[in-house]
């Protein structure tokens, strides 16, 4: 006999449908069970008093204005927009998963370069990409603005949902993961605390073009669908990514801090301590794989170069690319690159990040430090 | 087994126009529609560890305030980090303040009674913020994050947690909370 685990108790104290006919069951000829539930309502009980979970009327419109007076009294700082977005990426609940077309880049980049997959079903499918080198593509977030949403020109589907998680520490990430972990010999003297891990199993995802859908999304934009290959229409892209570990390190200060650092709230004390956000994130994931039932890849990026609005540039930069089945493109907003390659940073701290391939895995460090410190960092995973 | 990076490059500093426009302190509607929308749950959660609405209040707007220079407002994880955020500010408020609110003994959420209950509820609101400061953070943030009003799945996220574990955790916060309470000698 089985009994309710206590937290399937305790949440029925507040939702009993939660409680399937099984544990109804149960309940009804276990005595031990119901003195427990009793137990666990009681308690529930008394910590709504001490608690005092009544509701609380507030006046959002006054608190407003107040944030309001604050943000304009507050000193503009001069590197606030791109650190805000560097630390919000970093900042991401760890069990969010990326959106696949958030921005018109991702919908163009991922649809034909970042769907990146391999069907494990699918013996027939010709595997066209399969990333083993990275490269930079300059692009103008104006120009990209105008580019229609890819994922109208089709259906997209999930075949397997990956599963996020949280490991105690490597041995529990490789377990979780099937992955050979490494870890860093080094951490820059900045980066504080241990490394907390976050693992992700395999997913499967799945686009299929429609040469209708395709038609439609153009006509709704005021545009002519180009000319597409006929093996295009029904074509299923299948992405294979994961299983995936990231380790986090140490916290990032807030800016409120750097400006007038508080006695009480030191690093590892602040008021954001023990929330995720990392220093330093090493991720490890195996390489993650495209595979098509028809169009070929050169099929593929000629139709999305002949889109209305495609920028030339970044067709100019992606046609020359070399191997274009085993490279793939990182957007960098135009003005942040000048050489094309894998690191990603300055020398300020700011952000830096680097990605590289080995044996079937793909590698990426990257964090709120100098490009020395995050090359240090991956040349010492071992 | 060894890794190296193959090649590496280089960035300069970001162009002058992306700096100009991230350092604009304009509100945006969508920061402010959040506001409207989430300040009374963020409250509510600050509220559940400090127990005096004033505090709970200037710990909510803090919150805010660090998300709009970090956060896109229209990020979906928006809401489970201002609950999250509110959750830990207002321990951290609690742990590092607690000399300064030891001295206080009056609550401006008291209403207006007889200043023996008011001294006795003051003693018990401390009490309680004292067991909730001794508590393991995960415990305590669960506890302000439920009674704070949030459902099992809004618990979840913002707790970066599976929903099947949202009960487990309560329970054992609960008995902790209990326990904490049933050893303080006042």
């Amino acid at each position: 006999m089985t009994h309710v685990d206590e937290g399937r108790l305790r949440r029925a104290h507040d939702e009993a449908d939660i409680l399937n006919d099984h544990d109804r069951a149960h309940l009804e000829l276990c005595g031990e069970c119901r003195e427990r539930m009793a137990l666990v309502a009681s308690t529930a009980s008394a910590a709504a008093g001490w608690l005092e979970a009544s509701p609380l009327p507030v006046d959002a419109e006054a608190a407003l204005a107040h944030v309001r007076r604050t943000l304009a009294a507050t000193p503009a700082q001069s590197n606030a927009g791109l650190r805000r977005r560097l630390i919000a990426y970093l900042d991401r609940p760890r069990h969010v998963s990326r959106p696949l077309a958030a921005t018109a880049v991702l919908a163009v980049i991922a649809s034909i370069f970042g769907l990146m997959v391999v069907s494990g079903t699918a013996q027939s499918m010709l595997e066209i990409f399969q990333p083993k080198k990275f490269v930079a593509v300059q692009v103008s977030p104006v120009s990209l603005g105008a580019l229609p949403d890819l994922s109208k020109w089709g259906t997209m589907g999930v075949v397997k949902q990956p599963a996020f998680g949280v490991a105690h520490d490597q041995a529990a990430a490789a377990d979780a993961t099937k992955l050979a972990l490494l870890v860093p010999k080094t951490l820059p003297r900045s980066v504080t605390g241990g490394g907390t891990w976050s693992t992700m199993t395999d997913g499967t995802a799945t686009f299929t073009f429609s040469k209708e859908k395709a038609r439609q999304a153009v006509a709704a934009s005021g545009g002519t669908l180009p000319a597409m290959p006929g093996n295009l229409d029904g074509t299923v892209l299948t992405l294979t990514a994961g299983p995936a570990a990231i380790e986090t390190f140490g916290r990032q200060p807030l800016p409120s801090e750097l400006a007038s650092p508080d006695p009480s709230n030191t690093r590892g004390a602040g008021p954001f301590a023990g929330m995720s956000i990392p220093q330093l994130a090493i991720v490890q994931m195996k390489t993650p794989q495209l595979t098509t039932s028809g169009a070929s890849l050169k099929d593929l990026e000629e139709v999305l170069f002949a889109m209305p609005g495609f920028p030339p540039d970044l067709a100019a930069q992606l046609r020359a690319i070399d191997d274009p089945t085993h490279t793939l493109p990182i957007p960098i907003p135009t003005g942040r690159a000048n050489t094309p390659g894998l690191l990603v940073g300055d020398n300020t701290g700011l952000g830096s990040a680097v990605i590289w391939e080995k044996d079937g895995k793909v590698y990426a460090v990257a964090g709120t430090l100098t490009q020395d410190e995050v090359m240090a960092v991956a040349n010492s995973l071992g | 087994m060894e890794a190296r990076p193959w090649t590496l490059g280089s960035v300069p500093a970001p162009a002058p126009a992306v700096i100009e426009k991230a350092a604009s302190p304009r509100v945006p509607d969508a920061f402010e529609d959040l506001f409207r929308a989430e300040y009374g749950r963020v409250v509510a959660i600050a509220h559940r560890v400090l127990l005096r609405r004033d505090e709970a209040e200037e710990v909510a707007q803090d919150v805010f305030l660090q998300f709009h220079q970090r956060h896109d407002p229209a990020a979906g994880y928006a809401p489970a980090w201002l609950y999250r955020a509110a959750s830990h500010a207002a321990l951290n408020r609690l742990r590092g303040n607690r000399r300064r609110v030891a001295r206080e003994t009056a609550n401006h959420d008291d209403p207006p009674v007889d200043p023996a209950v008011a001294v006795e509820a003051a003693e018990r609101r401390q009490m309680v913020r004292d067991a909730m400061g001794r508590l393991p953070r995960k415990s305590a943030t669960v506890l302000a994050l439920r009674y704070g009003g949030l459902s099992y799945a809004e618990t979840a996220a913002a707790l970066g947690v599976g929903i099947g574990q949202v009960g487990t955790l309560l329970r054992r916060a609960e008995a902790r909370l209990k326990k904490e309470l049933s050893h303080d000698p006042r």
